[in-house]
């Protein structure tokens, strides 16, 4: 069956002009940023958890650890 | 040269007639990208021309199809397998160009659900092969005017040749709802043709 939708798409296409590696880069360097602020969060959400635990006047799972396993001296 | 050894699609160790979904195992399990840039590869053309269908402008087609790949990327572990790659990739594309739209407030209202206040009178079944034979130059200047919601879904269903379940799982509506949809955007589209072209239709 004759299917002009797809012979429109081939033209469009030929017609608009695109840059495949900017917008190839433009991917890379949005990944780089997500994955950045990312590594950033799980290194310091463990110590602002800690901080807030420590405001509302909690022990910081830091200083459990130690009452978790005393010294049996 | 060594590097290039290194390269698992330069060195020929993968090829590059992988299918789509081999290709997105073996990007998950290795988190090496010259397997995304296959796929890259393969749609990034496809997904820019939709893009441009829908935006009508070759800044923001290029920024959307940016913005795609990096939903790809980012939620390609959640793809489930049950439809075709394409599929999946392209619902991403229409849902965000839609969303991009609404933003843009432009078409207002045009993409709001409002089955309910049309389709009282509905006419005699339209014939895809009519809409799908209309002449090329016709077609885009009809599908140019007709609101970007109709557009989408004659794109999805005609060019894309989605199934009505496909359609329900990118528009997150009940098959009726689709169907009626459809129906009504069939209708805007030989209405519009009729109004321009009245000699003849």
């Amino acid at each position: 069956m004759k299917n002009n939708f797809k012979e429109l798409e081939n033209i469009e296409s030929e017609e608009a002009s695109f840059d495949k590696d900017v917008i190839k880069n433009g991917i890379e360097s949005d990944m780089k940023l997500i994955r950045f602020i990312t590594s950033i969060v799980e290194m310091y959400f463990p110590k602002v958890a800690s901080l807030f635990v420590s405001m509302s006047g909690g022990e910081p799972d830091e200083k459990k650890e130690n009452v978790d396993y005393p010294d049996l001296k | 040269m060594f590097i290039n050894l290194l390269n698992p699609v330069i060195s020929g160790i993968v090829p590059k007639s992988l299918s789509d979904e081999d290709v997105i195992v073996s990007y998950l399990e290795s988190q090496n990208s010259s397997y995304f840039n296959i796929l890259y590869d393969r749609y990034s053309s496809k997904v820019f021309g939709k893009c441009f269908s829908l935006l009508k402008s070759e800044a923001k087609a290029q920024d959307a199809a940016q913005e795609v790949f990096v939903k790809v990327l980012l939620n390609l572990s959640k793809f489930s397998y049950k439809s075709k790659f394409s599929t999946w990739l392209y619902s991403i594309t229409y849902n965000f160009c839609i969303d991009q739209i609404r933003k843009d407030k432009k078409n207002i209202g045009v993409l709001v659900d409002d089955i309910n206040q049309v389709g009282e009178e509905l006419e005699d079944e339209i014939d895809d092969r009519d809409i799908m034979s209309t002449n090329v130059i016709r077609l885009k200047k009809v599908l140019d005017i007709i609101p970007t919601g109709d557009k989408a879904i004659l794109l999805m269903k005609y060019l894309d040749e989605m199934s009505i379940k496909e359609i329900c799982d990118i528009l997150n509506k009940s098959e009726s709802a689709v169907k009626m949809k459809i129906k009504r955007a069939k209708e805007k589209f030989v209405k519009t043709y009729k109004e321009i072209y009245k000699d003849v239709a």
